[in-house]
């Protein structure tokens, strides 16, 4: 009891001290860094940010606070961090491939970042596709339900999380590779498309691991990691199955572009250190993600690597009835 | 398992106790001013919480989130301002009787079926939560949409006599809600190329600004001038007993409305906002004095405060049980949930039931504490309303702007603020009244996503109209709506029947 109680103290002087003696200490960081979430409070974002604001603690020499910049699938926050001050004192999480596909896919005329804009400073978690269907569902395989999607083209309902998202590549992916064709159901966000799954308002849910793992009653048909997942080790990988499909989500921390040298270093070393802990690993795991800390240049060959990617996926399909 | 002696142990610790009396009385400032709400009270007092035991945190949470509910009835009734989008409806009747000089009563009212709805919700949650949760599961896209069809229907009740301005500002608050991003397919709408309006209008500082600025506005005029719109302060001691004695009267009132609170609460997407209306508008067609609503009657207070407060339970049945929120607040919570390492889902009650007991009594005693906080608090603020108006105007348009920027950080809230109360304005000044706008822009984004998604779903099907007019839940929602409908044309041509035999 009095052990959370000094706590609760300790956070309420560390921010009033934060607050008041701005100037003290000239070594960067000297008042408390931005973190911006794209995205509404409660999200998968979200629950990542807060983990990383929670074992922050004693690793940052300043706190970390929350913000939210969210609206339109995360592009006002991320065209909002592109402009923000780059100080250093303005971070916030990036997903991809969002931040690849958004800028490459925005209508003629909008404005809004554009993926160079966004400095990567590290990745933090992983986040694997996964074809998902009610453990109710006749389809046991992988195989089943590409058969019976073959059979049917067009009758098999199948919630994705949006339009040229994440999960509509993957779901483009695997139309791909199989031949099958499905009646994509873009849900708003994951919170929308669990239930439609569970009540069986869709036959199938292409997309992230973490909502997988969030579900009872349900069965996954595929993976999307390069390996076996730790995190459901029974799924077949795609590969594992014969298709080369590899597709996933990364969640990142990014920064306008041009921050001091001295910055982005003790960005990365402290975000290096949190995922180091394996209290906050286990913490990562059981929210439905996998630690996979990246520095800098790994974010950047990751963000090449999607940009590739899509472009490979998207050529030769017809954007327009996509839409 | 439920163990009555640990939950007792947990909650009778005093320094749990304090922390629930405090975030109960943060709950409600940030439910009472206009534009801030529990959600973000939730989500500022998280990381405060991260030290504490699981527990402990989630009753400090849930506190913050029964007293926002509350909360938004204050400024409805005093300065016809709901502090929450929820409370929307509490200005029919709250606002008319404060003007009567009866601004205690109606508080007293609000409380009373504040702590009511809030214990029925938590009640419902405790002990009705799998078979809710599997009610809900029934509840897909069509329903939403329909529910949101008949929730419109309430317009037909609200602009009685002039029911084709009361369309007409539900539509322009539809148009409003189509701005920005296409909540299925992502394609910019009426943005003009603008990043400010890829988010769309947000229905928050809208509300402030189509409810409070007109509000200031109508303060400006001169005394003598008209009627003056702020409410007159009378002292009313021992009006609490008198309240409480009325309300057990009306009591099928606060039963009607808590269980459409927690139906409509556990319905993903639906929230505390439609359950008022649906509330307000069957509590008026039962009643006996339907023609009084609107006037400042109990009934017409109890309804809302009652409903919004039973969505709290609701909203939690799915978010503890699917891991999917009711509300927005709820969503907060679940996050705040994750953050604490507990995982959502039916074993959570038995796997970690010492926590979920413990948390959902524990909204029991925070609702005991609210009613003790309140019925302080009732006495502070109807003392708003000795402040000279000069003032109040004055308070009232800086916490307009605050309360609309605090929302996202973003300045192009106060302008859709600001531009909303120009068109409130002049809405009040036509006659139009900016309550069927307010429901427009409510419901709008709602029912698209409702629609939008059903013509997705019935693409694989047979025909599309099939799909929307055979599933039996959706009929039952569509012959409510018919149901209502009819019954206000009846209502609407009869009273004037009588006018005119009267007359002759």
């Amino acid at each position: 009891m009095k052990k959370f109680m000094v706590s609760f103290f300790a956070m309420c002087t560390l921010m009033l001290c934060a607050a008041l003696n701005p100037a003290q200490g000239a070594s960067y960081p000297d008042k408390p860094i931005t973190l911006m979430t794209a995205f509404n409070a409660g999200g998968g974002s979200d629950v990542s940010h807060r983990l990383l604001e929670k074992y922050a603690k004693g690793i940052f020499a300043q706190p970390l606070v929350i913000i939210y910049k969210p609206g339109a699938g995360g592009e006002i926050g991320w065209t909002w961090l592109s402009q923000a001050k780059p100080d250093g004192y303005t971070i916030g999480g990036i997903d991809l491939p969002h931040i690849v596909l958004q800028p490459m896919l925005r209508a003629a005329g909008q404005p809004g970042y554009q993926t160079d804009q966004l400095n990567p400073i590290c990745n933090l978690v992983y986040d694997a596709n996964v074809v998902m269907v009610p453990e109710k569902s006749p389809w046991k395989t992988f195989a089943d339900l590409i058969n019976h999607a073959k059979a049917n083209p067009g009758k098999v309902k199948v919630a994705t999380v949006g339009k040229l998202t994440g999960d509509h590549i993957f779901l483009l992916q695997i139309e791909k590779l199989t031949g099958a064709k499905f009646n994509q159901v873009p849900y708003a966000g994951s919170g929308k498309a669990i239930p439609a799954l569970q009540s069986g308002e869709v036959d199938a849910y292409f997309g992230s691991g973490s909502s997988f793992l969030r579900m009872e009653n349900t069965r996954g048909l595929a993976i999307g990691s390069a390996d076996k997942y730790e995190l459901c080790p029974d799924v077949p990988t795609l590969r594992e199955l014969g298709y080369d499909i590899v597709s996933g989500k990364y969640r990142g921390i990014a920064s306008p572009v041009g921050i001091p040298k001295e910055a982005s270093d003790y960005l990365q070393a402290k975000f290096a250190e949190i995922c180091a802990n394996p209290e906050y690993q286990k913490a990562v795991k059981s929210s439905g993600l996998m630690p996979d800390f990246r520095d800098a240049k790994g974010l950047a060959d990751i963000i090449q690597a999607e940009e590739r990617q899509v472009r490979e996926i998207l050529k030769g399909i017809d954007l327009k009835s996509a839409k | 398992m439920f163990d009555p002696l640990t939950i007792l142990a947990n909650l009778s610790d005093p320094i749990t106790l304090l922390l629930m009396a405090l975030s109960a009385s943060f709950g409600i400032i940030m439910g009472a001013v206009p534009g801030l709400s529990g959600t973000l009270g939730i989500a500022l007092l998280l990381p405060f919480t991260f030290g504490l035991e699981p527990a402990t945190a989630l009753l400090m949470l849930g506190s913050v989130y029964c007293g926002s509910e509350y909360g938004g009835s204050i400024p409805a009734i005093l300065i016809n301002t709901p502090g929450t989008a929820a409370a929307l409806c509490t200005t029919f009747d709250g606002y008319p009787m404060a003007m009567r000089g009866e601004a205690q009563k109606a508080l007293y009212t609000a409380l009373i079926a504040s702590i009511f709805g809030g214990m029925f919700g938590v009640c419902a949650l405790l002990f009705l939560s799998e078979p809710l949760a599997r009610v809900c599961m029934k509840f897909g896209a069509p329903e939403q949409f329909w529910l949101c069809v008949f929730a419109l229907t309430i317009i037909a009740s609200l602009s009685s006599g002039n029911v084709l301005k009361g369309v007409i500002g539900a539509l322009l608050g539809l148009l409003l809600a189509c701005v920005g991003m296409d909540p299925v397919t992502a394609q910019p709408r009426f943005t003009f190329n603008t990043m400010e309006l890829m988010a769309g209008i947000n229905v928050v500082p809208g509300l402030i600004g189509l409810f409070a600025i007109p509000q200031a506005f109508l303060l400006l005029r001169p005394a003598g001038a008209g009627e003056s719109p702020m409410a007159p302060y009378v002292s009313a001691p021992g009006v609490i007993w008198k309240t409480a004695v009325q309300f057990i009267r009306r009591i099928w009132v606060a039963l009607l409305s808590g269980v459409i609170g927690v139906i409509v609460g556990i319905m993903p997407g639906a929230g505390g906002n439609i359950a008022t209306f649906v509330a307000y508008n069957e509590t008026k067609r039962l009643s006996k004095n339907r023609d009084k609503f609107g006037t400042g009657i109990m009934e017409g207070i109890m309804a809302p405060e009652v409903c919004n407060n039973a969505v709290v339970g609701g909203a939690q049945i799915p978010m503890l049980t699917l891991g999917i929120p009711g509300s927005a607040p709820a969503a907060v919570m679940l996050g705040a949930l994750m953050t604490h390492g507990l995982k959502p889902g039916f074993s959570l009650f038995s796997t970690q039931g010492d926590i979920v007991y413990t948390y959902a009594v524990g909204l029991i005693v925070a609702n005991i504490l609210i009613l003790l906080l309140g019925s302080v608090f009732v006495r502070i603020f109807a003392r708003a309303l000795q402040i000279p108006q000069h003032f109040l105007v004055v308070a009232i348009l800086s916490l307009s702007v605050v309360g609309a920027y605090s929302i996202n950080n973003s300045p192009t809230d106060v302008l859709t603020m600001a531009f909303c109360g120009l068109l409130g304005f002049f809405l009040i000044k036509f006659k139009f009244g900016v309550a069927p706008m307010a429901l427009g822009l409510i419901l709008g984004g709602t029912m698209e996503e409702g629609f939008k998604l059903s013509l997705h779903l019935a693409a694989g099907e047979e025909s599309t109209w099939l799909f929307f007019f055979s599933r039996p839940q959706s009929l039952v929602l569509i012959a409510l709506t018919v149901l209502s409908l009819a019954w206000s044309f009846w209502k609407e041509l009869g009273p004037k029947k009588d006018k005119k035999e009267g007359k002759a």
